[in-house]
């Protein structure tokens, strides 16, 4: 047995032996890429995701900007008209803030991004304060008429500006009917006086700048 | 001889005279099956096998998992077939390619990356 002959297909033996070494090198690579490969993967995802919270916190903010703007906005036009009172069956306008007092349970009204627009009030006599219930209660009421209210808003938004839209497309269309540059011109300045009731609206050709417009 | 795949949100555009292979856009195809004309694309690149490839994904806004898989693939293949080097353009400005696009250089250390 110790005496044993190389046999006939050592070469190819050989051959095939580091063939196969080759071979597992290749896939112990192969292995190596995969794994790094996965691991790279959940990086990136973790990167991405990471990002796209970041964007979704952006448009959080904007969202809250938006509303705090629009009531804002919505605050200037009523033009002082704060809200309403109800008091000895009888329903008032209120222009100005109450005197906060010991006797008047307030609730704020918060809207969905966390803002507060406005307050509810109930007379709380000291000598029968309201039930804990009665508070849950004017607490849940008061997220309803918040959520009223902002939606009575955006309606407000979006009938504006749908009302808009509206003079600039009935105010273009009159002005492209003209070929005539004085009928544009003189369409121009009635239109947008009459429909924006500007009290004067100019329109001139050529460049020639107003004082305190600088030239670029 | 240009080859190049548009879509609404992404574009992916090989031209031969410079060897560049320019990836803009948003890349958020599914899976394998959608992104197979792209490897398809990249294949085809790698089987050229100009001196210098380069890949620029500056404008590539958005990559996810299957997308940057596609990618780790492409640089493994260059790799294997030893015939090219390989250039990566990245855009300090995109979030995900500050960390993804150096890893593609933990599978070809020789790869040469460049952040404009």
């Amino acid at each position: 047995m110790a005496d044993v002959k190389p046999p006939v297909g050592e070469m190819s033996l050989q051959a095939e032996l580091a063939m196969l070494r080759e071979q597992v090198a290749r896939l112990e690579r192969e292995k190596a890429d995969l794994e790094l490969m996965a691991e790279m993967t959940t990086e990136h995802s973790d990167e991405v995701a990471e990002e796209m919270e970041d964007r979704l916190r952006v448009m959080e903010l904007l969202q809250q900007e938006q509303a705090r703007e629009g009531w804002a906005m919505l605050r200037a036009r009523r033009q002082g008209k704060m809200g309403y009172i109800f008091e000895e069956q009888r329903v008032q306008v209120l222009h100005a803030h109450p005197q906060p007092d010991a006797a008047t349970y307030l609730v704020p009204m918060k809207v969905q991004q966390g803002q507060v627009v406005g307050m509810l009030g109930v007379r709380n006599d000291p000598a029968h304060p309201l039930l804990a219930e009665e508070r849950a209660l004017l607490d849940a009421l008061a997220e309803q008429v918040a959520a009223a209210l902002d939606r009575a808003r955006l309606f407000e938004d979006t009938r504006r500006s749908a009302a808009r839209d509206q003079i600039i497309s009935e105010v273009s269309a009159r002005m492209r009917a003209s070929m005539d540059i004085d009928t544009v011109l003189q369409t121009t300045i009635r239109e947008i006086g009459d429909a924006l009731n500007f009290s004067r609206v100019e329109v001139r050709l050529g460049e020639v700048l107003s004082e305190g417009t600088s030239e670029q | 001889m240009v080859m190049e795949i548009k879509d609404q949100d992404y574009s992916v555009v090989y031209d031969e005279a410079s060897a560049t292979i320019t990836c803009d856009g948003l890349m958020r195809l599914r899976g394998t099956e959608e992104y197979a004309p792209i490897v398809a694309l990249l294949d085809q690149v790698k089987d050229l096998a100009p001196a210098t490839i380069t890949l620029d994904v500056q404008n590539l806004r958005f990559l996810n998992s299957s997308g940057i898989n596609v990618l780790f693939k492409f640089v493994i293949d260059v790799r294997e077939l030893g015939k090219s080097e390989l250039v990566v353009l990245g855009s300090s400005l995109v979030p995900w390619q500050g960390k993804s696009l150096k890893n593609l250089q933990r599978l070809m250390p020789q790869l040469r990356l460049k952040f404009i």
